[in-house]
């Protein structure tokens, strides 16, 4: 039995055959890959080179490390589309858990791309959070003091 | 002074120098206390010790830096000593008098010396009486912007603004125009107020292009103060160490000389007892090479292992016996340097995005080992990192006969950590240590900045990764349970057979 895999990383997508023998194909070239125990599989080419690889979570948020570099990956072998990407990495949410200790803006006020809208302090160092493009602010959802994780929508802006 | 009894150590700090203090307070054959936050409480540190005392709800301020709770968690656990590790409340006072005034041995330095070092602008009083050459710099009992830009006009730039009673590089700016100066000092006075409660601001000539150079002393309650050689710590990103060797590439053997005698004077020169780090900046080259004393760690530092593997001493146990007034059993000419040691330290941190703090489960931890090869560590598999304290996850050691063989070793061990679930800078490490310029030993404090974007360049998805996903994925789609962890974990076979497994 056949299975197709799509692996993604955000910036590239492998669409993988997967036989039941452990044989597997990436754009015509053939893999095979055998449990190593304790959560790594070997992974051999056709000449011969083999390298092993740890993986670990869910398929739709994979984590796999060989060589010492680990890459998140989505491997999608069901019908469903994964999810979005993550929002807020060049939006105006707060990036990591962190306290806020400005707000530079205020409802109503034009702001250009790039413009400092937010400091937040965390592990002891201030980040400054910019305006991701120029418009009209319409909603501060945060204020100084506020206790802010990863994801906090921080700032709107109409654009 | 008379000899201290200890019999039980509290170390008042967690992590992997929690950890390491444990196991070296127990191959002395001392009890060991652990103390916990609500975070930890079933961490490594907590672990490793004999018992165990809760301070507090996570926040640090609540927990590791309750000086009340730490000495009644002594008392209640009838410590006589307590262990400040590194960070919290190590460079403390106020903490090293209280475990005075409870009647408890501080291993560390005397309250008295900690304050008189705490303060950058005092302790540079101190060494440039006493001969020690320091790096032209300006305080100011007026802390008004007026008054620091006076002096920051007559330094002149570069320079760099830092708190008083700073250190770890936390809140240092950098100033290249002096326009910059209206914006740059209130901000530095608010980082230096939020980390360290006093706002108090010193400027300094900024030395382009310096290396950072310490020394490892250690000095008993006799005032017998010897050095351990340098360490190199010129691999680091807006002042935070990431790669440190020893001995350094730039230290010919009459700077070694040089450096560690001034290191030595440094210490002696504020009555200095137990383990501490004199550090320098280093300018230009060869024998001609100038260094300029930068402060004095009054504790333990991150990096200590490299020194230890190289010298032979476990710094720790030289702690332990220095608090309970034994002598140092060597003389300086009887400590040597061997080959070469390397540390790079794993953070959980996302190079990719500015090196952002990551916090979450370690769904695979695995570490390396192997001849000359130690991993100094304060997490499991299973357990998950906070967002509460410093995101560092271990710290990786390796010796070799010759620097070749101990970058080898690190680069080789590197590519055999397995660590998942969170993002950590351990690929960013081996790409520094396979940098031309780090390999040539031909770096400078601007290194890591200078080369960040070839050092964070992400890899392509390779092949082989991609397969292995795959087949992971299909294994555990096929499985009764559908997709998902609990259907991924059956499609290793071995998995189940590892009960019998030795």
């Amino acid at each position: 039995m056949n299975r197709r895999v799509r692996v993604s990383t955000g910036d590239v997508e492998h669409d993988v055959d997967v036989a039941a023998d452990g044989l597997v194909t990436i754009d015509g070239t053939p893999y095979r890959v055998a449990a190593a125990g304790a959560g790594r599989y070997r992974v051999t080419a056709a000449d011969g080179t083999a390298s092993l690889v740890a993986v670990a979570g869910p398929p739709h948020a994979l984590w796999t490390v060989t060589g010492g570099q680990a890459v998140e990956v989505v491997a999608d072998g069901s019908p469903h589309r994964r999810s979005a990407p993550r929002a807020g990495e060049t939006g105006m949410t707060a990036p990591m858990p962190a306290t806020v200790v400005r707000v530079a803006v205020a409802v109503g006020d034009r702001v250009d791309a790039g413009a400092a809208v937010v400091a937040l302090e965390a592990m002891k160092m201030e980040l400054t959070i910019r305006a991701a493009k120029a418009g009209v602010v319409r909603a501060v959802h945060c204020a100084v003091g506020d206790l802010v994780t990863p994801g906090t929508p921080l700032v709107e802006i109409d654009g | 002074m008379g000899r201290e009894v200890i019999r039980r150590v509290l170390i008042a700090n967690r992590g992997e120098i929690a950890v390491r203090v444990i196991r070296a307070c127990r191959a002395a054959g001392l009890g060991t206390v652990a103390v916990y936050s609500d975070a930890d409480a079933d961490a490594p540190h907590v672990m490793a010790a004999d018992r165990a005392v809760r301070l507090g709800p996570p926040p640090a301020i609540e927990s590791y830096l309750n000086v009340g709770a730490l000495i009644d968690a002594a008392r209640s656990s009838g410590a006589d000593a307590v262990h400040p590790g590194y960070g919290f409340l190590s460079e403390r006072a106020h903490f090293a008098q209280a475990v005075e005034d409870a009647g408890l041995v501080f291993i560390g330095p005397s309250a008295d010396a900690i304050t008189r070092l705490g303060s950058k602008t005092g302790a540079r009083r101190l060494m440039e009486a006493a001969g020690v050459p320091v790096v032209p710099g300006a305080t100011s009992d007026d802390q008004s912007d007026a008054a620091l830009m006076a002096a920051a006009t007559a330094l002149g730039v570069p320079l760099l603004i830092k708190p008083a009673s700073g250190g770890g590089g936390i809140g240092m700016k950098t100033v290249r125009s002096l326009d910059d100066l209206a914006t740059l000092l209130p901000q530095a006075r608010r980082e230096a107020q939020a980390a360290f409660g006093n706002p108090t601001l010193y400027l300094e000539r900024l030395v382009e292009r310096p290396r950072h150079i310490e020394v490892q002393i250690l000095a008993d309650a006799d005032g017998r103060t010897v050095h351990l050689f340098e360490r190199e710590c010129s691999a680091q990103r807006r002042h935070q160490k990431v790669v440190e060797e020893t001995p350094s590439p730039a230290v010919t053997p009459a700077v070694r000389a040089r450096i560690g005698a001034a290191a030595v004077r440094a210490a002696e020169t504020v009555g200095y007892r137990n383990a501490g780090t004199v550090e320098f900046l280093l300018e230009g080259d060869g024998d001609d090479a100038r260094f300029y004393f930068l402060e004095i760690n009054t504790r333990l530092q991150v990096e200590h292992p490299i020194t230890e593997c190289v010298v032979g001493v476990d710094l720790v146990r030289a702690q332990l016996a220095i608090a309970a007034g034994q002598p140092l059993p060597w003389r300086q000419e009887q400590l040597t340097q061997r080959g070469h040691a390397v540390e790079c330290r794993i953070y959980a941190e996302d190079p990719g995005q500015d090196f952002l703090p990551q916090a979450g489960p370690l769904l695979r931890y695995r570490e390396p080992s192997g001849p000359g090869v130690r991993v100094d560590s304060g997490v499991v598999e299973g357990g998950a990192v906070s967002v509460y304290y410093d995101p560092l996850l271990a710290k990786l050691i390796t010796w070799g006969e010759s620097r070749t063989e101990s970058l080898a070793r690190a680069s080789e061990a590197l590519s055999r950590f397995e660590i998942l679930g969170l993002r950590t800078n351990v690929a960013f490490c081996a790409a520094i240590l396979r940098h031309p310029d780090f390999v040539a030993g031909r770096i400078d404090t601007g290194f890591l900045t200078r080369e960040l974007a070839t050092l964070t360049a992400r890899p392509a998805l390779a092949p082989e990764v991609a397969a292995a996903a795959a087949w992971h994925a299909a294994q555990g789609a096929a499985g009764p349970q559908g997709a998902g962890p609990a259907a991924t974990a059956m499609a290793d076979p071995f998995d189940t057979l590892r009960g019998w497994r030795s």
